[in-house]
């Protein structure tokens, strides 16, 4: 299905997205950053308190004090924040709690007012965090939806699966920061993957499981290389590497989900072109076939409508002795020529592949009665030995190219035997499946092989004298190659004709299923 | 009383209306003669012929809708002349409420003893069942009971009903989705191995050589007929 899909890699690929996460700031300057914040604010406060301490009670001052601690939590999280919150208390016992200017706690109060401020530090801290975590994660989410629509973009203008697993390649390499390869499942675990033994059964995994292995992962995570594949619809897969040196870290959960996403855009993308391409195959052919079937049919009704006219118009004429046998002549004729009509359509309708198979429980005693009714002219002065068990079971097959096929193939006997020749039908059922036999009383086969008797206008050798122009053994082989039954041509064993037989093998032979339905 | 019926012919080929007319006319009917569609409606209406037979090759509409319509009138038996290899039509179109078909090219004789068939279910409706005889068999379907040459057969209830089923219409052919909605169900129109032991057991017990059957036909690919 991935047909073309190319192995490459690009070496050294880019460093990109994978460093969202991490601040690009310097930590000591962070550091430095929350503690001047803490002490400005702290001292702004102190200040403004130490000035209204007349006129406010100390336990609305101390809610100025939460002021520091929220800032700094907000902003850079648990640790300076509790460090604020400690800084606050004790500058808030120090200056405003008396004893004034000293650290000794005198009230309970104090205690309480302490711990309510580091109780917020937590709480600020937190709760920050946590936002500051979702913005980020959301971020990255934008970000990587970005990517992927601009990859699922850059696959529709692809051509060929080659194309697509290069613009997959490219995203990677700038995602990842790794080397990657692509490649088709079937040809690539070798090109791709033979590194080391891990490294290949990492991706034999990843192919069969369709999961990330390899590299840091829980499966085989000391292999150098990490892996992934992805359907290309239900046969194929595409397999992906990723490697960079020694220093490949794990990828996190959350950029594993995403570079299994954009490997799924591709083998998805891959797998449309493969559908498309089949669906305009597939229309093309349809509309071949249609135009085909058209032809012959208009064809086949073209020759009928005067063959019909004939045959018909002959068979309505008064009998005038005078001119019986002249009459009667005609008649064969006419019905000689329709019959041939008729197999030469079938011939082309076999080779041209034609044959619309409409399969159904068939029963073969039936099946050779009608053929029998319907050549009633050629068999009414002739003995028929039929031998059909009474307990033959129903085969699955197409009951009119079935008949056909009996048809001509007692047609055929008929022909080759003497004139009062009798012939013989039997039916087998052994371990093969059923065996349909017809046997004639002419000159049999002589030394032709089975594949000139089947073939169009192919004849028997000792026949030369005989009437007919080969066409019905090679319908006899279309009609059972279409329907999966074989045929076969021998001489009798006791030298007496030929016996052609018709095998159904035994998965078309039917249970008995319905028996139990009487 | 044959004499003076109607039968509408419908096909576009002039010969071989001609043709069916000249056999028809011989058999004593009526004809009016169709090359369309349109033609053949505009004619049921006017003569209300008591038989149509339409080739399913027409220049203005599908054959297989205008044997729907046609045979929508109760009083006119349609039958379908049509090539010997096109069974998927005659399946088709027997399914649509076509009677019965004739295969081209057709025989003067058989063309008649088919429409004479054909005609006879039309005078049938109403009257009070009696036992039907054919050969050494007679259906007694008031009493449930077969006969063969006096004697009574015992067959299972599915073998009765595709007797009866068969009987009937003696000498048409039904199809196998036909008889098996009748005798199994709507849900076993496809079950065609149903109907094949059926009629296989239904011969052992009937016919007097099974593997030639003269009563119950086969017609491959189609369905059943009851031939007397």
């Amino acid at each position: 299905m991935t047909g073309a899909a190319s192995t490459a890699a690009i070496i050294g690929g880019m460093r990109g997205g994978m460093a969202v996460n991490e601040s690009p700031s310097n930590p000591d300057y962070r550091t430095l950053r929350w503690i001047s914040l803490a002490m400005a604010i702290i001292a702004i406060v102190t200040g403004c308190s130490v000035l209204l301490s007349n006129v406010l009670s100390l336990a609305n001052l101390a809610f100025l004090f939460l002021l520091p601690v929220i800032g700094v939590s907000g902003r850079h999280g648990l640790v300076p924040g509790l460090l604020t919150a400690s800084l606050s208390a004790l500058s808030f016992n120090f200056f405003l709690v008396p004893p004034l200017h000293t650290l000794h706690i005198a009230d309970a109060d104090n205690v309480v007012t302490l711990a309510i401020l580091f109780a917020v530090a937590l709480a600020v801290s937190n709760f920050a965090a946590r936002l500051q975590a979702q913005a980020s994660l959301a971020r990255q989410k934008a970000l990587e939806s970005d990517t992927v629509a601009r990859l699922t973009m850059d696959l529709g203008q692809q051509g060929d699966a080659a194309g697509m697993c290069q613009c997959l390649l490219e995203t990677l390499a700038v995602e990842t920061g790794c080397t990657v390869a692509v490649g088709d499942a079937n040809d690539s675990i070798e090109t791709l993957a033979s590194a080391s033994p891990i490294d290949t059964a990492a991706a034999r995994w990843a192919l069969a499981h369709h999961e990330i292995a390899g590299r840091g992962t829980d499966i085989m995570g000391s292999a150098d290389s990490l892996f992934l594949s992805a359907k290309v619809g239900d046969e194929g897969a595409l397999l992906i590497r990723l490697w960079r040196g020694d220093t490949l870290s794990p990828l996190l959960p959350s950029r594993r989900t995403f570079i299994q996403t954009l490997a799924n855009r591709c083998g998805e993308a891959i797998e449309r072109i493969g559908v498309a391409n089949a669906r305009r195959l597939l229309e093309s052919r349809e509309r071949h076939d249609a135009m085909r079937d058209a032809l012959l049919a208009s064809f086949s009704h073209d020759m009928r409508t005067p063959l019909t006219t004939i045959t018909s118009g002959l068979g309505g004429l008064e009998v005038d002795p005078a001119n019986a046998e002249a009459l009667a002549a005609a008649k064969e004729g006419a019905n000689r020529l329709e019959w041939l009509f008729t197999n030469l359509v079938d011939l082309a309708r076999i080779r041209a592949g034609a044959v619309a198979l409409k399969v159904e429980a068939v029963d073969l005693t039936e099946a050779i009665a009608s053929a029998l009714d319907a050549l009633k002219r050629q068999t009414a002065e002739r003995e028929i030995a039929l031998n059909i068990p009474e307990d033959t079971p129903l085969v699955q097959s197409d009951a009119r190219l079935l008949h056909h096929i009996l048809v001509n193939l007692i047609d055929n006997a008929c022909k080759y035997s003497p004139t009062n020749g009798g012939l013989g039908i039997s039916v087998r059922h052994d371990d093969d499946g059923l065996a349909l036999s017809v046997r004639d009383s002419g000159p049999g086969l002589g030394s032709a092989s089975a594949k000139d008797l089947f073939a169009a206008f192919g004849r028997g050798e000792n026949v030369d004298e005989m009437p007919g122009t080969g066409l019905g053994l090679a319908i006899v082989a279309g009609f059972a190659k279409a329907l999966g039954i074989s045929v076969s041509g021998v001489n009798r064993t006791d030298n007496q004709g030929a016996e052609f037989t018709l095998r159904f093998p035994h998965t078309m032979v039917m249970s008995e299923r319905a028996r139990e339905q009487q | 009383m044959i004499g003076g019926q109607t039968i509408l012919v419908v096909d576009d080929e002039m010969q071989i209306r001609r043709l069916l007319t000249a056999a028809l006319r011989r058999g004593g009917y009526e004809t009016v003669e169709a090359a369309t569609a349109r033609e053949a409606i505009n004619a049921q209406q006017r003569f209300q012929p008591v038989a149509a037979l339409v080739d399913l090759g027409l220049p203005d509409r599908d054959g297989l809708e205008l044997v729907e319509q046609l045979a929508r009138d109760d009083a006119c038996a349609v039958l379908v002349v049509s090539a010997r290899d096109a069974t998927d039509e005659k399946v088709a179109a027997l399914d649509l409420g076509a009677v019965d078909y004739v295969t081209k090219p057709f025989d003067t004789e058989e063309l008649l003893a088919r429409l004479r068939v054909a005609l006879r279910r039309t005078g049938q409706i109403g009257k009070p069942p009696e036992p039907v005889r054919f050969a050494d068999i007679e259906i007694d379907s008031a009493a449930r009971i077969v006969r063969k040459a006096g004697l009574e057969m015992h067959l299972t209830p599915k073998e009765y009903a595709l007797l009866t089923a068969l009987a009937d219409h003696p000498g048409r052919v039904i199809t196998h989705a036909q008889l098996l909605k009748t005798i199994w169900g709507p849900a076993h129109t496809n079950d065609v191995e149903y109907l094949r032991v059926a009629a296989r057991a239904l011969r052992l017990k009937l016919e007097p050589d099974p593997s030639r059957p003269r009563h119950i036909r086969n017609e491959p690919g189609i369905g059943y007929r009851l031939c007397e």
